[in-house]
């Protein structure tokens, strides 16, 4: 049985206090002797005084446990056994027990109080005030409730009137426009600092219990979606095996990354980072490359990947993409750039060594130094460069006459049935204004007109004698003179074919490299250009020269390495949004 | 049944084998390398798996905490022993200030998020204050006590203070009604810094001496009842012997007396005030606590 036993303020050790103890027992030994269950001190009060025990019907018995003992009744009398229910009460020397309904748990419950020392307070000369915090306006119960109401108001109840109260009647009353902003978990990016968006949670937080959508940064936000790329989140349940499994284990994040604008984008956050260009963006799913040429595995086979890419340092050897000829088609081939033998076939004959000769190029104008610059202009802001033009970059050098009684006259830098017909045309024109109508003085090539012969009218003369020179001219032109300068020439079919020169617009076109930004160096301490006589030769540095003056953010070990590089992650390189591209483009 | 020892409070802490010590030190082992890995694509802060992993358990925890309050007024004794529970509560709650830092990752503000955790830390340090005021204070207020109960002393002081009036009733008005007054208007207790500080604001109606006046004299402060034995040393200097001077070297000692009972009753009050005043600071600031729990968790998802 379990007893509980409350001993009221005279009896306590502190003032204005109650002492709750519970004693489990079946029979509760009550007395002066110090093994009894509650001792009790003074007078009337013996060794082992009371017993008290379980009754019939939920009350219980005292019984003396002493010859000497004795229990006071209600009415004054003196017994030796007695048995008490709920709210009777009984005395023993000094001390009233009184019989309470027993709480959840108890089986019995009454209080002891002491008559003689209950006094004290009562008996006092002079008026007690508070004695103990409690009994001061310093209520703990007090302060409990002014502290819960209010954080319940600032925390809940007033941003929530505001979400879902009338806005218009609500924004008169100071402050409450803004209570939800004590929501906010971090500062807003310096770039979102915009009146209407930073001082209106609804804006982007258009539905409740729900995270912020595409739609909603689109509501002014125009967006190349990265998101075509079926390995992304939105996609997740094309990605699934048999079983249902998810097949992508690079998705190690996928209850997260849930392929949302503010996935990436992440707002609210200190510090705030709301364009972000550390590695770990990209990384994370990113970390297994597929070589190119293990891209579509066989049949059965897992797709091999260059595992584990974390930094600049891991990442494997750029690939070249270089336009090659398939049959009719020209095709953008990628190679690795570590290919033995590697060599551009673009059809065009040039030599860098020659034009970039330090003494200077013969010209029209006499020797000419050349510089990068004067062919390589940059475009877009120094990204790429301006693709070469004949007329721009060549001509000034390289005319393309044809007659050496006419030097103003060039051919048009085009395919050779068009420098024909302009060569046709040329010397036609010539003709006839030396045998028509109107007759030079001196004919100078006219056939002579052999005996026997008929005449030949005058057309077909004209005809026979520009093809002629035409052919001459043009042959000279291919061959000798002009465009197997720099031409390959096709003779292989019975009219010859000047080969189209195919340059890569982009040899990295999986990458942006800023050539602004690199303005402080001089094109051939990455371009090695002035050592190449050959066209076919590769130009471009590979990830070699790349890393000597840059490493990726947690490989730059300056203190260990004493080797000072910049810091660079793949955003310096590769970019997310790329109009009309997945990852990044072919 | 008296919680007067140190020893009890002490066997709060080595409950069960420091059972509870190291089920926290666990839990916060546990929350330390849950912090230390990074995200994938955050920094650390509450809102990543980590950080919701953390404010999962944390959560628990305070709500387990919180339960004490309950439990200690349930006698249905359902789990454990009651000490069991303060022995936990007390642990684990240490376990939480760490839990919930790894859940902020140190980045406060301001805002909802960062005030449960300033009232986290309030709760918890108040804890603190409480555990210490428990192992210490207990022990100084029974060397106050010196083995007489408050209310004993009380009781004492009443019959002193008879003692005192019947005293000065015998003695010249003058003396009559100075001793009266500064029986009247001693001042035990107070306000919560009174009490707290052991402030004492007694007064007494300090009489002309020897002079029959109908004005009232003014009260002055009788802080450590100073005034009335000095004035009663004074007034005992010019006395002229006689019934009158026994009467007043009586007064002087049964103030003398008084002086020390009461002394002893407000430093045990003072005393007992300190060692409750951690809770007037725990209670209000753990229930405080819970509603912006609640406003925490529901405005992440409110606002998503």
């Amino acid at each position: 049985m379990r007893w509980l036993i409350r001993k009221t303020e005279s009896l306590s050790a502190n003032q204005g206090e109650l002492q709750d103890s519970i004693v489990e027992t079946d029979k509760l030994r009550i007395g002066a002797d110090g093994e009894a269950d509650l001792v009790l001190l003074g007078a009337g009060m013996e060794a082992q005084h009371l017993v008290l025990s379980k009754g019939a019907k939920g009350s219980f018995t005292v019984k003396t446990n002493s010859p000497k003992a004795q229990i006071q009744t209600q009415d004054n009398k003196f017994v030796k056994k007695l048995t008490l229910n709920e709210g009777d009460y009984f005395k023993v020397g000094s001390y009233t027990f009184t019989f309470a309904k027993a709480p959840t748990g108890i089986d019995y419950a009454f209080s002891v109080s002491q008559l003689n020392d209950s006094g004290a307070k009562a008996r006092s000369h002079f008026p007690l005030v508070a004695m103990t915090l409690n009994e001061t306006r310093f209520n703990m119960r007090r302060w409990s409730w002014y502290l819960m109401v209010l954080t319940l108001m600032v925390g809940l109840v007033f941003p929530l009137l505001w979400i879902y109260g009338p806005q218009n009647t609500l924004k008169k009353i100071p402050g409450l426009s803004t209570a939800d902003q004590l929501w906010s978990p971090g500062p807003l990016a310096k770039v979102h600092h915009i009146q209407g968006i930073a001082d209106n949670c609804q804006v982007c937080h258009t539905e409740l219990f729900s995270p912020v959508k595409d739609t909603d940064c689109e509501s002014c936000h125009e967006v190349d979606p990265h998101l075509s790329v079926p390995k992304h989140g939105n996609d997740k349940q094309e990605q699934t095996d048999e079983q249902g499994a998810l097949l992508d284990s690079t998705l190690s994040d996928g209850a997260f990354i849930e392929g949302r604008c503010a996935s990436c984008h992440i707002e609210h956050k200190d510090p705030s980072v709301v364009i972000r260009e550390d590695e770990p963006m990209c990384t994370s799913c990113h970390s297994d490359i597929a070589p190119e040429s293990k891209k579509t595995p066989k049949e059965g086979e897992p797709t091999e990947t260059v595992g584990g890419i974390t930094r600049f340092e891991q990442h494997p050897q750029f690939k070249l993409s270089m336009v090659e000829q398939q049959g009719q088609d020209w095709l953008i081939q990628r190679h690795d750039f570590d290919t033995q033998g590697l060599m551009e076939d673009s059809n065009l004959e040039f030599s860098h060594s020659l034009h970039m000769n330090p003494k200077g190029i013969d010209g029209p104008k006499g020797r000419t130094e050349l510089s990068c610059t004067n062919c390589h202009e940059p475009e877009q802001d120094g990204l790429l460069v301006k693709p070469i033009s004949m007329e721009q970059h060549c001509s000034g050098c390289h005319s393309l006459t044809f007659e050496p009684t006419d030097l103003d006259r060039q051919v048009p830098h085009a395919d050779l049935t068009i420098v024909k017909q302009s060569l046709e045309e040329y010397y036609s024109r010539l003709y006839a204004l030396q045998n028509g109508p109107v007759r030079s003085k001196v004919n100078l090539d006219r056939p002579a007109k052999r005996p026997g012969k008929p005449k030949p009218d005058f057309y077909s003369a004209m005809k026979e004698w520009a093809d002629d020179k035409s052919q001459d001219a043009l042959e000279e032109l291919v061959n000798n003179k002009a465009c197997s300068t720099c031409h390959e020439i096709d003779k292989s079919k019975s009219n010859m074919q000047v080969k189209p020169v195919k340059i890569a617009k982009s040899w990295y076109p999986k990458s942006r490299f800023d050539h602004s930004s690199h303005k402080a160096f001089d094109c051939e301490s990455c371009h090695k250009a002035s050592a190449s006589d050959d066209s076919a030769d590769i130009l471009i540095p590979d990830i070699k020269n790349c890393r000597s003056c840059h490493a990726g953010a947690s490989d730059t070990h300056e203190f260990l390495s004493q080797e000072i590089k910049t810091v660079s992650s793949c955003m310096s390189c590769h970019q997310y949004h790329l109009k009309q591209m997945d990852v990044s483009h072919e | 049944m008296t919680q007067g020892s140190s020893s009890l409070y002490q066997s709060f802490l080595a409950y069960a084998g420091r059972r509870y010590f190291w089920l926290s030190l666990i839990l916060t082992t546990f929350a330390l390398v849950i912090f230390l890995i990074p995200h994938a694509v955050e920094s650390r802060n509450g809102g990543t798996w980590q950080g919701y992993t953390l404010g999962t358990l944390g959560a628990l925890l305070i709500l387990w905490l919180l339960w004490l309050g309950i439990r200690k007024r349930q006698y249905k004794n359902a789990v454990g022993t009651f000490q069991g529970w303060v022995s936990a509560h007390i642990y684990l709650g240490i376990a939480l200030l760490f839990i919930a830092s790894f859940h902020s990752a140190f980045q406060l503000g301001v805002n909802i998020h960062s005030l449960a955790y300033v009232l986290l830390l309030a709760v918890v340090f108040s804890g603190l204050w409480g555990l210490w005021a428990y192992l210490t204070l207990p022990e100084r207020t029974s060397k106050i006590r010196n083995g007489i109960s408050r209310d004993a002393c009380l009781a004492n002081l009443s019959e002193l203070d008879q003692n005192i009036l019947t005293t000065a009733q015998s003695c010249k008005i003058d003396v009559a009604k100075t001793c009266e007054s500064a029986v009247l208007k001693t001042v035990i207790g107070g306000g919560a810094r009174d009490i707290l500080r052991g402030t004492d604001r007694s007064q007494v109606e300090l009489a002309e001496m020897d002079k029959v006046s109908d004005k009232a004299p003014a009260s002055v402060s009788n802080a450590q009842q100073k005034q009335i034995l000095d004035w009663l040393a004074k007034r005992l200097s010019t006395s002229l012997g006689g019934k009158e001077t026994e009467s007043l070297q009586q007064l002087l000692s049964l103030f003398a007396l008084r002086r020390v009972f009461i002394l002893r009753v407000r430093e045990d009050i003072r005393l007992h005030a300190w060692l409750k005043f951690w809770l007037y600071i725990h209670v209000p600031m753990s229930l405080g606590l819970l509603i912006t729990l609640v406003a925490h968790v529901l405005s992440v998802f409110l606002y998503w």
